[in-house]
């Protein structure tokens, strides 16, 4: 058969089928392809923002680096010049919801990011968030909801599932990308004076979560009381790690039970995450949490906390069982003059929860794992050794009690408060501690990486840096012996340190805040002013209040102040000033030796003397800006800072230079 | 000739797209569908101790997608359709396991009023013997607790009804004429199958036409022509493939006894496959000739159907199969201490969508005889005579409905020998509603089926053959409360005798058979909850339990139970 004879024939058909034939209905059998009947998306909606944020850096003062087979020599970018600062940060986020009919919606975000580097490749479509499902029901017997998807921020309790955000104490000096827009250029800072809070992101003091969420609220219970539930199964954000390989068990799941009364809450919880450890699934470990939650009143006195039992176990480790206690007092000013708020904390070692508010410095298998992963790689961000924390941080394995109070002297709003804790069991020489005031351009230098910087002693996680400190290896000047070029020789000794390489010491924090807000005008314009003071040390004594000599292991200091001034209703002119103090005494690392002992490969074959003195260091940054509201939703942030953090005797830790930040932000 | 046409009808209707985009105010609306579904498969069975050293004792994954339907109504009547998946895998955050992709584009509209044009990603479709995408095996009278299953498969694999998924121009037409001729119907289509690959394989194109004309109410004669052919100068070679098939069929439509409505349709047509250039191909002319009698009587549909299918017919439109053989499974694709490489099986077949085929294929795909023997390539399988009566909705009493489905066939010649195999294939379906014969509120719904093949061949011992397949398929749905249900459900199935798996080369000649002796049953077990919101749109969990076990190795028997949880909202 000929096939070129039919390619004629439809041809010539439809070559002259315009123009010969009139139709009345073209919808027939005949056709090729279907009929297409939709109905369509009842509404869909579109918001976001746009955030363009243009970053320059010069560091005047910057370590070498040493990268092993890779580079060696001064540092390589004095100048940075980069859109976004470098973290996964949408330059526009475009947000998508629908409703497909009344009790479904579904949502979706989107990332667009463009580098502007002249490298037309690297522009980035990406989602943000993830893809959410929505379904809800009302029904006599309660409203229910089921959530399926992408991220969701998600909390449940304290000891279960919770980001801690503290005492709310924060400088508002530098802006992070998801803060929110506020209405009058001025609110940012005049809520945080009044309210003691400032509008934040959803996520703020939630965890990431994906998988499957239900919740029930409005069912009727007992006495009149009202009982909701809500629940989670799939994966947090430290159930992403896939040590193995994808697919293999790695899950969260947890449930609430919430019966409110008129005066009164009560709460049963339980969360659990269990993590497959071989390809097979012979190792395993998981932890769990079981508490209670309670809040009432005797009479103006809130009695509130949390209760439970936190268990680990893993193919190596049989069960074991620890307490969870968290218990605050509130006492009005009615009984006392000024209120306090005092909470008494005891989580047991075997407690552990990497979901929660309080950090794990026990198991450093939970610690290895806890993985965010920031596009391809996957990044391991967290330290075993015992944090000096800001007051309002719990960790497991410690005990203690703190108070804080908040009250008004004329326009000076007063918020301070101290605390104590001592570590249950003795579990390593370490500790580790924030840079309160420097973590954040600290982080830029190196994003999400561990042992960076001239001792390789920074860890960078999201817009902050820790260190960490051994304790126990003390170095004692031989007497009446030199070296070659005359310098004392030291010996050392372990005298904290049993043969095991276990501490002979107890852990004792403490922990103080000191946060003064003040308002006032200047020439007629609203003038703000925030002094934030921190001041935490760790020892091995017990002490009340923190210690003030060198006797501590480590203290550390930090004041920030920041100022605001109205300079009209669409333009705030800020100012900051912070200082950074970290002390250690002769109990902790020392400088011992030359950082750079291959330094003659870049020609700055000077001769190291180390120090032989333990940590003391130097922040200090300085900062102006300007906020400026260019119409209703659409702002400018101007910020220009300098920076210097240095240590006095590890001196090759010597950084300093200038930041500027310009952010244009957009809502729609 | 070919590009001749392709060109006029691209120049066409771009130059119509120039002339009206002054006039261009977009109107959009929005349409998809959003799906979160998370399954753990846990391995399960004896001994796996012993047995099972190495596999992962359970793997899960899941997803959550979105593909948002955009369409732009730049003019009136021309729609610019685009679908974009937004997918976040399972286990996936901060960017990573996310994927923003275009998932189809396509633009529509009709000209003047007159002629109805698409280009891009469209749905084709033509006769059973030249243009159609045959459901999966085993899928007949399916009960409805496994639909979401079915439905996850073939929207992922864009199978739409028997639409095939292809990209290209399609345009139709009528024309009423008032005359001896009441009206006359034209489509057309051309469609790219394979691209242009770098030093590989030629481009392979498509084109189909169909002309329907009506000679009054009742009559209707019409003829079907697709080509599918290689474009050798596409590519580095000398040869090309070609492959077209003709048909022309006769439609009445009436009424019988004045009271039953009447279709008849009788078709025939002929095929031509060969390779241009190749001196070692063959061409092969086949032909075939279907007879179809269709009755409405009672409320019952009545179908026979008589087919006789050309040992030598190609049609690679219609014979492409939509289950590939060659792929694994995604579930334990491997499994045991030998690391045996796991059979696609029942639930693999109901539930994987990676093992689905979504391209025509220019030659006849493996099957598995267990599960599709008679008409493993549709009606267009050739080398089949035979009948089939399909009598569907057969109302027993108001609570109890069946449908009833027998093939028999045989082949026109014999392979490997003179002997031909016989094919024997029936099903029969029900659905009960319970609570309409307790009266009660909830719904309580039982459907179930059973199909058995049985495949014969006669003659001396090592021409014999003689297999038999089973499998009863059943499904309960209990109503808890409004829209919520308890759903469980099952299928048996086993395949007992013996069979000469075919060996193909590239020109689909018969080069080897071996022998296969089947002694296999497999059990699925589901048990679960749904939601249904409407239809399309619902929440299920479920439970799995999945087991196959081949007599013959009984060491390689293969366990499994899933949790799947699905949320699937049309949108």
């Amino acid at each position: 058969m000929n096939h070129n004879f039919f390619h004629s024939i439809f041809f010539i058909l439809i070559l002259f089928s315009s123009t010969l034939f009139s139709q009345n209905n073209i919808q027939n059998s005949f056709q090729s392809t279907p009929q297409n009947i939709k109905d369509p998306i009842s509404n869909l909606r579109m918001s976001g923002y746009f955030r363009y944020l243009g970053y320059v850096r010069n560091f005047q003062e910057i370590y070498p680096l040493d990268i092993a087979n890779y580079y060696s020599g001064p540092y390589p970018q004095q100048t940075t010049i980069s859109v976004g600062t470098g973290y996964r940060e949408p330059m526009l986020m475009l947000s998508i919801s629908g409703q497909a009919k009344k009790e479904l919606t579904f949502g979706t975000d989107l990332l667009m990011n463009s580098p502007f580097n002249g490298d037309f490749q690297n522009n980035l479509l990406s989602l943000y968030l993830g893809s959410n499902l929505y379904s809800s029901l009302k029904t006599s017997f309660g409203n229910f909801s089921l959530q399926a998807g992408g991220i969701k921020w998600y909390r449940q309790s304290k000891l279960t599932a919770w980001a801690e955000e503290g005492y709310l104490r924060y400088s508002l000096f530098e802006r992070a990308p998801y803060d929110p827009l506020t209405k009058e250029v001025s609110d940012r800072y005049s809520e945080y004076y009044n309210k003691g809070s400032i509008s934040q992101d959803l996520r703020f003091g939630n965890i990431a979560f994906q998988g499957i969420t239900f919740t029930g609220s409005s069912i009727n219970s007992f006495n009149n009381s009202e009982l909701s539930f809500q629940s989670i199964l799939g994966k947090t954000q430290n159930n992403i790690g896939e040590l193995i390989s994808y697919g293999k068990d790695d899950y969260a799941a947890g449930l609430r039970l919430n019966n409110k009364f008129s005066k009164s809450n009560f709460a049963l919880n339980y969360f659990t995450s269990i993590t497959a450890t071989d390809s097979v699934k012979n190792n395993f470990r998981q932890f769990s949490i079981y508490s209670s939650e309670f809040d009432f009143k005797i009479k103006k006195i809130r009695i509130s906390g949390e209760i439970g039992l936190g268990t680990y176990q893993s193919h190596l480790i049989n069960k074991r069982i620890g307490e969870l206690i968290l218990f605050n007092l509130d006492i009005p000013n009615e009984y006392t003059y000024i209120p306090f708020k005092l909470q008494y904390s005891r989580i047991a070692p075997e407690a552990v929860n990497v979901n929660s508010s309080f950090q794990n410095t026990t198991f450093s298998d939970l610690v290895n794992t806890a993985v965010i992963e920031e596009g391809a790689d996957a990044t391991i961000l967290s330290s075993l050794g015992g944090p000096i924390n800001n007051l309002g941080y719990l960790a497991n394995n410690r005990e203690g009690l703190s108070v804080n109070t908040e009250f008004n002297l004329g326009d000076l709003v007063i918020s301070l408060g101290t605390g104590f804790y001592s570590e249950i069991e003795r579990v390593n020489t370490k500790f580790s501690y924030n840079h309160n005031s420097t973590g954040l351009i600290l982080s830029r230098i190196s994003y999400f990486s561990s042992g960076y910087g001239p001792y390789s002693q920074f860890n960078s996680y999201y817009r902050g840096v820790f260190e960490e400190v051994n304790v126990g290896d003390v170095y004692v000047q031989i007497a009446d012996t030199t070296g070659p070029f005359g310098e004392p020789v030291f010996e050392k000794q372990n005298i904290l340190i049993d043969s095991d390489s276990l501490p002979i010491f107890d852990k004792f924090y403490c922990s103080s805040d000191l946060h003064l807000k003040y308002k006032t005008s200047l020439l007629n314009k609203n003038l703000y002013l925030f002094s934030l003071t921190n001041y935490n040390t760790a020892q091995d004594f017990f002490s009340l209040l923190p210690v003030v000599n060198s006797t501590a292991f480590i203290r550390s200091f930090n004041h920030q102040l920041d100022i605001s001034y109205e300079l009209s209703k669409s333009i705030n002119l800020v100012f900051k000033h912070a200082t950074e103090r970290i002390k250690c005494n002769d109990m902790t690392d020392i400088d011992y030796k030359d950082p750079y002992p291959n330094d003659i490969s870049w020609g700055e074959n000077s001769d190291y003397v180390p120090s032989m003195k333990p940590r003391d260091q130097y922040g200090q940054i300085f900062g102006g800006g300007l906020d400026i509201q260019l119409k209703s939703g659409a702002y400018l942030f101007l910020r220009h800072t300098f920076f210097h953090f240095y240590d006095k005797n590890f001196s090759a830790t010597n950084i300093k230079g200038t930041e500027s930040t310009i952010e244009l932000k957009i809502n729609f | 000739m070919k590009n001749i046409l392709l060109n006029i009808l691209i120049i066409f209707l771009a130059s119509y797209a120039l002339s009206t985009q002054a006039q261009i105010k977009s109107k959009v609306w929005y349409d998809g569908n959003a799906r979160v579904m998370y399954d753990r498969d846990i391995l399960t069975g004896d001994n796996l101790d012993q047995k099972d050293t190495v596999s992962t004792r359970s793997n899960g994954t899941g997803f959550s997608k979105i593909d948002l339907g955009l369409h732009f109504t730049p003019i009136n009547e021309i729609e610019i359709s685009s679908s974009i998946r937004l997918q976040n895998d399972f286990g996936g955050m901060w960017g990573n396991r996310n994927s923003v992709t275009l998932r189809s584009l396509s633009a529509s509209g009709v000209i003047n009023n007159k002629i109805r044009f698409g280009i891009g990603d469209l749905f084709l479709k033509q006769s059973k013997y030249t243009l159609y995408n045959y459901s999966q095996d085993l899928s007949h009278f399916e009960s409805d607790v496994f639909s979401f299953y079915r439905e996850y498969v073939n929207y992922e694999n864009y199978y739409k009804e028997n639409y095939w998924r292809l990209q290209g121009i399609q345009t139709n037409f009528s024309y009423n004429m008032y005359n001896i001729i009441e009206q006359i119907d034209i489509d057309a289509f051309t469609s790219r199958i394979r691209g242009a690959q770098w030093l590989g394989d030629p481009e392979l194109l498509m084109f189909g036409g169909t002309l329907f004309i009506r000679l009054n109410e009742k009559i209707k004669i019409g003829s079907h022509y697709i080509n599918t052919f290689e474009i050798k100068s596409s590519s580095n070679t000398d040869i090309a493939y070609y492959n077209p098939v003709f048909t022309a069929k006769f439609m009445y439509s009436d009424k019988f006894l004045d009271m039953y409505p009447l279709d008849i349709l009788v078709e025939g047509g002929v095929s031509k496959r060969g390779w241009e250039g190749d001196g070692f191909a063959p061409e092969t002319q086949g032909m075939f000739f279907n007879s179809t009698f269709q009755s409405k009587i009672n409320n019952s549909n009545l179908r026979l159907n008589f087919k006789l299918v050309d040992t030598d017919f190609r049609s690679i439109g219609a014979q492409t199969r939509r289950l590939n053989y060659s792929l694994v499974p995604s579930s334990y694709a491997y499994y045991g201490n030998s690391y045996t490489q796991r059979k696609i099986g029942l639930l693999d077949i109901i539930s994987d969508p990676d093992i689905y085929n979504q391209r025509l294929s220019t030659s006849l795909m493996d099957y598995n005889p267990i599960y599709s023997a008679t008409l493993p390539y549709g009606d267009a399988t050739p080398n089949r005579i035979g009948t089939e009566v399909n009598i569907e909705e057969i109302k027993i009493t108001g609570f109890l409905k069946l449908n009833i489905d027998a093939k028999y066939f045989t082949e026109l010649i014999g392979q490997g020998t003179t002997q031909k195999r016989h094919f024997l294939n029936g099903a029969i379906s029900s659905k009960l509603h319970i609570n309409k014969i307790f009266d009660i509120s909830v719904p309580i719904i039982i459907d179930a089926s059973a199909f058995a093949e049985n495949i014969k061949r006669s003659g001396s011992e090592f021409e014999r053959i003689n297999l038999k397949t089973n499998l009863i398929s059943s499904g309960i749905l209990v109503g808890l409360a409004d829209n919520l249900s308890l759903v469980c459900g099952s299928k048996l199935f086993s395949a007992v005798g013996n069979e000469y798996l075919i060996e193909r080369n590239i020109y689909d000649q018969i080069i080897d058979y071996n022998t296969a002796n089947f002694d296999i049953s497999e059990m699925i077990l589901v048990g679960g909850i749904q939601y249904y919101f409407e239809k399309d749109t619902y929440i299920t969990m479920q439970y799995n339990h999945f087991n196959m076990l081949d007599n013959n190795i009984l060491e390689d028997e293969f366990s499994m139970g899933r949790l799947v949880f699905m949320f699937n909202m049309n949108l």
